[in-house]
């Protein structure tokens, strides 16, 4: 169990996170905030990066600072942004991360086989990187965070960069990483994590807004999204979320208590929920 | 495979290192072929002391009066002036008056401040090493004859202090390059992450000094390679450092505080023996640098910042030290005498009294032991706030 305790981070003046406290237990959270939220520093908090100016990070009830290396060993972690040596191959670079992470040699060849297999690289593998695609070097990326059998996967933005074939794969691919660990996975971008995440955490003005379920965080706006006709004009009290082509034509979905004329309901997703959460420029 | 060969192998994929370590020796080179001509009248020198010995008696006067002559005349002339020292030789050091010195520095430091008063019980052991190296006909020692001094300026004002220079330079790359690897391929958030984490800057740091020595010894091998295929020291190796014909002079030549005197090493050096030392406190010198640049680059995390703080560290030290030296702020000149910047500039004085540069004997070695502590010191205390600092990347 991975427990966040009261954490304040500050530079200076500046407050990035604000007392949050939080529990991750084996399954994927989704940490979804605009950008600027907060979610990075939190994530660089939960991988030692970054210590909070207040409060602490319990791994089973010890501090993760204290555990120093003890703790690192129970965790993979993909960057935001995925650096590599480009005169490396790929086999390379996860020997590489292998020595990093102390793992003896004949049990780190046989993880490297088969995490290239399992990201779909061992044709690559003797590649130079920097021949790599941004798709193939996330899949790089996710194998090394992977290599310690970690209990704790920290991905952040993983899926940027990346093309829709690749944005599934990806998916899957943690889908499948996710039965016996926690994975946390931070993102801006709704459609990701709406499919796999079994608990979202969103932050709001650098505080925990909220840490539940998609069903749940949607339902909270059960009765309140409605489709108009494109161009209808929004009146007060109502809050245009998006636009999206409906078979009759183009539609406009708003927020609003009241059923707006000639509004149909509609049910909330995810993204209703996001744009709803941090409308007018919010984070 | 170990993380320190991972490192050193991460130094080896720098092209501008194996470029810049390219330079040096063609440089180096360029160098040896401007001393071609003192080279010549050494070789000739040494060609003479391997075949009478080096002492120089009435034996080894009539020895090389009957060498073969040589055919242009003014080969001839130098062969006869050369006679005519060898004939009138005696023991500059047998009588040695130490007490002159010690009244020219009193009236240049003024004889109340500490400084003079470092420098008169410096003076004193000068004064007792002289007799020493009396009693042993040191200075009676041929080396390569009236060529010498300006052998041995060549070899260590010119070509160590090159030599010197760039491992220094080198040593600092070195480290410098292994310490920004990871932020100029953003791998330092994984990095830190690993279970060894932060612990690799350590390995860094080792690897950055070990790739430091290796690549000045590189260097040093190569151009003593070149060195020695030009400059025959066949008859010359066991020559005792103190021979008369090797003269020092410790002063800069644009002020004239001192004038050339005898050199007086503070042990039995001889031409072989110095020079492997000074070689050995060269590479001590450049861990010295290499671990200052370890300081700059863990410090400010940044090989360009880093880089820059070095090169105002290094010239702002030598620069203060210059000053002192030519306004007579000896207070100043003396505190910074003992930063590892001073020695880079009078590398022909190491292991001797050293003139006004040195105030303690062994000053470049006691230095140089001392900033290894200092920048040893340094480097672990930057490492250990670094191991509690936040990664911003």
């Amino acid at each position: 169990m991975l427990s966040v305790e009261h954490v304040t981070k500050r530079y200076g003046n500046f407050t990035a996170l604000e007392d949050v406290s939080l529990s991750f237990g084996p399954g994927v959270y989704g940490l979804l905030a605009p950008n600027g939220a907060g979610k990075t520093t939190l994530i660089k908090m939960l991988t030692t990066l970054l210590f909070p100016t207040s409060g602490q990070i319990l791994w089973n009830g010890e501090d993760i600072r204290a555990l120093d290396e003890k703790y690192r060993a129970i965790l993979g972690y993909l960057p935001q942004e995925f650096g590599y040596y480009p005169y490396y191959t790929p086999r390379q670079f996860l020997r590489y991360a292998a020595a990093l992470q102390c793992i003896p040699r004949r049990e780190a060849e046989e993880r490297i086989e088969r995490l290239l297999k399992l990201v779909g690289l061992e044709d690559a593998a003797n590649r130079r990187l920097r021949q790599f695609s941004g798709g193939m070097l996330q899949r790089v990326g996710i194998a090394q965070a992977m290599l310690n059998e970690p209990e704790v996967l920290i991905l952040d933005e993983p899926t940027a960069g990346l093309d829709p074939r690749e944005r599934v794969r990806f998916r899957n691919l943690i889908h499948s990483l996710a039965s016996d660990r926690i994975v946390i996975l931070s993102t801006h971008i709704v459609s990701d994590i709406e499919t796999i995440a079994g608990q979202i955490v969103m932050f709001r003005d650098h505080k925990l807004y909220c840490c539940d379920s998609p069903a749940s965080i949607c339902a909270r706006f059960q009765g309140q999204i409605f489709e108009v006709p494109a161009g209808t004009a929004v009146q007060s009290g109502q809050f245009l979320l998006s636009e999206r082509q409906g078979e009759q034509g183009p539609v406009a979905r708003l927020l609003c208590g009241e059923p707006p004329e000639g509004g149909v309901p509609a049910a909330p997703g995810l993204e209703d929920a996001f744009l709803a959460i941090y409308r007018e420029g919010a984070v | 495979m170990s993380l320190l060969r991972y490192e050193w192998r991460k130094l080896a994929g720098t092209p501008a290192l194996w470029a810049f370590l390219t330079l040096c020796l063609v440089f180096n080179g360029f160098l040896l072929y401007a001393s071609m001509w003192t080279c010549r009248e050494f070789n000739e020198g040494s060609a003479i002391a391997a075949r009478l010995g080096q002492r120089v008696d009435e034996n080894f006067a009539e020895g090389c009066a009957r060498l073969p002559w040589p055919e242009t005349s003014d080969k001839r002339e130098e062969r006869e002036n050369l006679l005519a020292v060898l004939r009138g030789l005696e023991d500059p050091l047998v009588r040695y008056d130490g007490q002159l010195l010690r009244q020219f520095y009193a009236d240049i430091l003024r004889s109340s401040s500490w400084e003079a008063v470092l420098m008169d019980i410096k003076l004193q052991q000068v004064e007792r090493r002289a007799g020493q190296l009396a009693r042993t006909g040191a200075a009676m020692d041929f080396f390569a004859g009236p060529v010498t001094v300006e052998a041995n300026s060549f070899l260590y004002k010119i070509f160590f202090k090159a030599l010197l220079m760039e491992g220094v330079l080198l040593g600092a790359l070195s480290m410098l390059c292994l310490l920004d690897h990871e932020r100029a391929n953003r791998t330092t958030a994984a990095l830190c992450v690993s279970r060894t984490g932060r612990r690799l800057w350590r390995t860094k740091a080792a690897a950055g000094v070990t790739a430091a020595l290796a690549l000045y010894l590189l260097l040093a091998v190569a151009s003593f390679m070149l060195y020695f295929a030009l400059w025959d020291y066949s008859g010359v190796w066991g020559a005792s450092m103190a021979s008369q014909f090797n003269t020092g002079i410790w002063s800069r030549s644009d002020v004239q505080y001192e004038t050339s005197r005898p050199f007086i090493p503070w042990a039995d050096f001889t031409a072989g023996t110095y020079l492997l030392s000074a070689v050995g406190l060269g590479a001590a010198l450049t861990v010295v640098f290499t671990l200052l640049a370890a300081v700059c680059g863990i410090l400010a995390g940044n090989a360009y910042v880093s880089t820059v703080a070095m090169v105002l560290l290094v010239m702002t030290g030598w620069a203060a030290w210059y000053a002192g030296y030519m306004g007579g702020n000896w207070a100043v000149f003396v505190t910074l005498s003992f930063f590892p910047t001073s020695l880079l500039d009078q590398t022909l004085g190491w292991f001797t009294e050293g003139g006004i540069i040195y105030f303690i004997p062994w000053q470049e070695t006691v230095t140089t032991a001392l900033w290894l502590l200092l920048g040893g010191g340094g480097t672990a205390m930057a490492l250990s706030r670094f191991r509690r600092k936040d990664v911003l990347t």
